[in-house]
């Protein structure tokens, strides 16, 4: 039909609740749907209330674009509508005729549900509704009413444009804030399963990811920093733009090695990690860090292992996976893509490192004093980020 | 950065005399089974690799049949070769490589019953326990053994094997993996007395992507791909020409200096273990070995360590074999030299270097230089070994 033309309607969640600051999280949003659909033709977005619309100037190409969006947080559904540049009544009963006898596998029970943003629109919704209802009883066979269970909903939103769809043609966003909007943490990403998802629930919650990654040759081997470099690369699928810190860790790593007793070795290998990436904090901005410890996985994740971090960073301390079991954190890495590369058999430098029996009640005093006994560690680590090698995505 | 590359049992780079020929036969494209002149032109290219081969060899050319590399010949000879109703026992070793583990392991689960021969320390295969197995066993159809042990560069006495094979169970076929051993060190079909024998093209200087098969005249093996009935029906699909013509051409360069190769690198060999021996508790993994690859236990080292910090001062060796290296499952790790009986610590501290007759003198003495220097520096970190 002349006139119309297929749109795809973005919807997003939370945010179109926010106040007068919404316009900064749904630019921000707009942002992030406009890199990800960078490549996939020639298109522009125009917002309308709680919602983006974007339009090709040629033939769209759904099947790819649509996925493109739904890993966008802050995104709550996506759907491929009909865009109507007439909106009165008729021209809306005739192209919801249209669409029904394409998408409705009739006999059916059906409803019509109409949104009118656009108060300007001289008929109620229920008003409208009834009579694009009632034109489709009357111009269609196999069709019946049902209100409160409908085997086919129909969508009419009246905007400055109308539009129809189906409820049967949403597809589910991820939820959550758009990337960056709640500002920016700093990501402890190791080579492992849990650290990209912790990442990844992180970026959920709008946070912006700056990932460290601690890299020692050559006990630890390029292979197993490529197989970071992956990881980051597929967590800013989800986060937006991503920055990776490879920090060389070698000589503070021997340095530790050398004057810690064996069984307190990760303890004191990882609170030195949170200190530098909170230095690297600072520098980028960050207000957080995030690790992927889950309580009680490994000795180093026991309460007290935990509790003996205290100190090591004053920067809040994200630990999205705290309380998942492991099966969960492998079905999200495996949802988001990260798992097949976390498995890559190549070891970081922890592994490598672990002590036959490692402590698992450590005392945060001890700790702290081993760490007091240590010099020359500050010089150690400003040189390590000095010489961090960055890789933005 | 100078790159010293000592991986040469893992691949090679692609030599003179094969870059030409495979560039040569890009030209000629056509379909070796097509009627017409091009096809005909490729095919002459197919012709000339497989009488350089069979030279190569002694064998006949139309005992040569082309595949997609030496695994697949493996599996060819494996799959292919044991069969009913000669027997259901297959006879193989422990340190074979994975692509005749692999086809073995997957005939076991189809019924066939498996047999180990037993290694000696010196990596030599056990000739007795070859008797006893054979005396022991249900009929057996298959006999599979290593030429060159791709980690340990051990080689096996071949000949005596077929013939004690030939002599209890002369209906069983011999299959010898070459893959190590083709133009680095003598292999004669006839000499051996071996039913089928494996080869791979990049292990020599040719192109990634293409191997063969020796399969004696009367022999007969199944094929595992079917189509349109190419190499005589064994190996189905369009042959790779370009691959083909450069292992041809890679194949008669190599053999036409089996020799003086030979003597060059047991030279390099030797110089790079005098060179490095001096460290001390460095022992050499098996006996009567190819000049062609050096293993070597460096106590108190972990191999992936010492090769990381070998990589990055440009000196590229390998732990154990490359194909291996990429396992999940680490278990496997040193079960060759298990297989001789050697204990685990000298087996999860072995590394290989293996050479090639395009190495210098020179890159030698760097790399072993390296190699000292870097052992040296990872020795002092006593508690990190």
């Amino acid at each position: 039909m002349e006139n119309t033309k297929e749109v795809l309607i973005i919807k997003y969640g939370e945010i179109a609740l926010r106040g007068k600051n919404r316009y900064i999280y749904e630019n921000m949003l707009l942002d992030a749907v406009r890199k990800n659909l960078a490549g996939h033709g020639d298109f522009w977005v125009h917002k309308e209330q709680g919602r983006f619309v974007v339009e090709w100037s040629h033939d769209a190409d759904f099947s790819r674009a649509i996925p493109q969006v739904t890993c966008i947080f802050g995104i709550t559904s996506v759907c491929v509508a009909v865009k109507l540049l007439d909106h009165s009544m008729e021209s809306i009963q005739a192209a919801a005729l249209e669409y029904t006898q394409a998408h409705c596998v009739r006999p059916a029970t059906f409803r019509v549900a109409t949104k009118r943003a656009n108060k300007q629109y001289p008929m109620r919704s229920d008003e409208a509704s009834g009579k694009i209802g009632e034109y489709l009883l009357n111009n269609l066979d196999g069709l019946k009413v049902n209100l409160t269970a409908p085997q086919f909903t129909l969508k009419i939103e009246i905007r400055n444009f109308a539009y129809i769809y189906s409820a049967d043609v949403e597809v589910k966003g991820p939820g959550g804030l758009p990337p960056g909007s709640a500002g920016k943490g700093v990501l402890l990403l190791s080579g492992g399963i849990d650290s990209p998802v912790a990442g990844y629930l992180a970026a959920k919650r709008g946070i912006g990811i700056t990932a460290v990654y601690f890299h020692s040759p050559p006990y630890t081997s390029e292979r197993a920093k490529e197989k970071v470099v992956d990881l980051a690369k597929r967590l800013a699928h989800f986060s937006g733009k991503l920055r990776l810190l490879v920090v060389p860790f070698t000589d503070i790593q021997l340095k530790l090695v050398d004057r810690t007793p064996p069984e307190k070795i990760t303890i004191m290998l990882k609170r030195t990690m949170l200190k530098i990436a909170e230095k690297v904090a600072e520098k980028e901005k960050a207000l957080a860090l995030i690790t992927g410890d889950s309580v009680g996985q490994v000795a180093s994740q026991t309460l007290h292992s935990l509790h003996a971090m205290t100190g090591a960073a004053d920067l809040p301390i994200l630990r999205p996976l705290a309380c998942f079991d492991k099966h969960e954190i492998v079905t999200i890495a495996q949802k988001i893509e990260t798992f097949d590369i976390s498995i890559r058999p190549y070891d970081d430098c922890c592994t490598l490192f672990l002590p036959k029996h490692p402590e698992t009640k450590p005392k945060l005093s001890i700790i702290q004093s081993i760490e007091g006994s240590i010099d020359g560690m500050d010089e150690l680590i400003e040189r390590a980020i000095t010489n961090a090698e960055i890789i933005n995505f | 950065m100078r790159k010293i590359y000592l991986d040469y049992a893992a691949t090679a780079p692609v030599c003179g005399a094969a870059r030409v020929a495979a560039i040569a036969a890009m030209d000629n494209f056509g379909n070796p089974s097509s009627v017409h002149a091009m096809g005909l032109a490729a095919e002459k290219e197919v012709i000339v690799a497989r009488e350089a081969i069979a030279h190569a060899i002694n064998a006949k050319p139309s005992e040569i049949y082309f595949t997609a590399s030496g695994t697949e010949a493996n599996n060819l000879a494996i799959l292919g070769g044991a069969k009913l109703p000669v027997g259901v026992g297959i006879v193989t070793s422990p340190a074979e490589h994975s692509s005749i583990k692999n086809p073995v392991l997957a005939l076991e689960q189809r019924g066939f019953k498996v047999f180990h021969v037993e290694h000696s320390s010196d990596g030599s295969v056990n000739q007795d326990s070859l008797r006893a197995v054979l005396s022991t066993s249900p009929p057996v159809s298959l006999v599979s053994i290593h030429h060159v042990q791709n980690e340990t560069g051990v080689i096996q006495d071949i000949a005596a094997l077929v013939k004690i094979v030939k002599d209890l169970c002369p209906k069983a076929l011999f299959h010898v993996d070459a893959v190590q051993s083709f133009c680095k060190i003598p292999v004669d079909v006839r000499v051996l007395g071996v039913d089928l024998l494996s080869i791979s093209a990049h292990k020599i200087g040719g192109l990634k992507g293409c191997g063969a098969l020796f399969v004696r005249e009367k022999v007969h093996v199944s094929p595992i791909i079917f189509g349109g009935g190419q190499e005589n029906g064994l190996r189905s699909g369009t042959e790779n020409v370009v691959g083909i013509a450069a292992l041809g051409a890679t194949t008669k360069e190599r053999f036409e200096r089996i020799k003086e190769n030979f003597e060059y690198v047991r030279g390099l060999k030797k110089q790079f273990y005098e060179a490095v021996k001096d460290l001390g508790s460095i022992e050499i993994n098996g006996q009567n070995t190819s000049p062609y690859i050096l293993n070597i236990s460096v106590a108190d080292i972990r191999p992936e360590v010492l090769l990381n910090a070998l990589s990055a001062e440009g000196v590229y060796i390998s732990a154990g074999a490359a194909c291996s290296s990429n396992k999940r499952q680490k278990r496997d790790e040193g079960a060759v030299l298990t297989a001789y009986g050697l204990s685990d610590e000298r087996a999860q501290t072995a590394m290989r270097i293996s050479f090639s007759p395009e190495n210098t003198l020179d890159e030698i003495a760097i790399a072993a230089d390296i190699f000292v220097g870097c052992v040296k520096n990872l020795r002092k970190m006593k508690r990190l070994r």
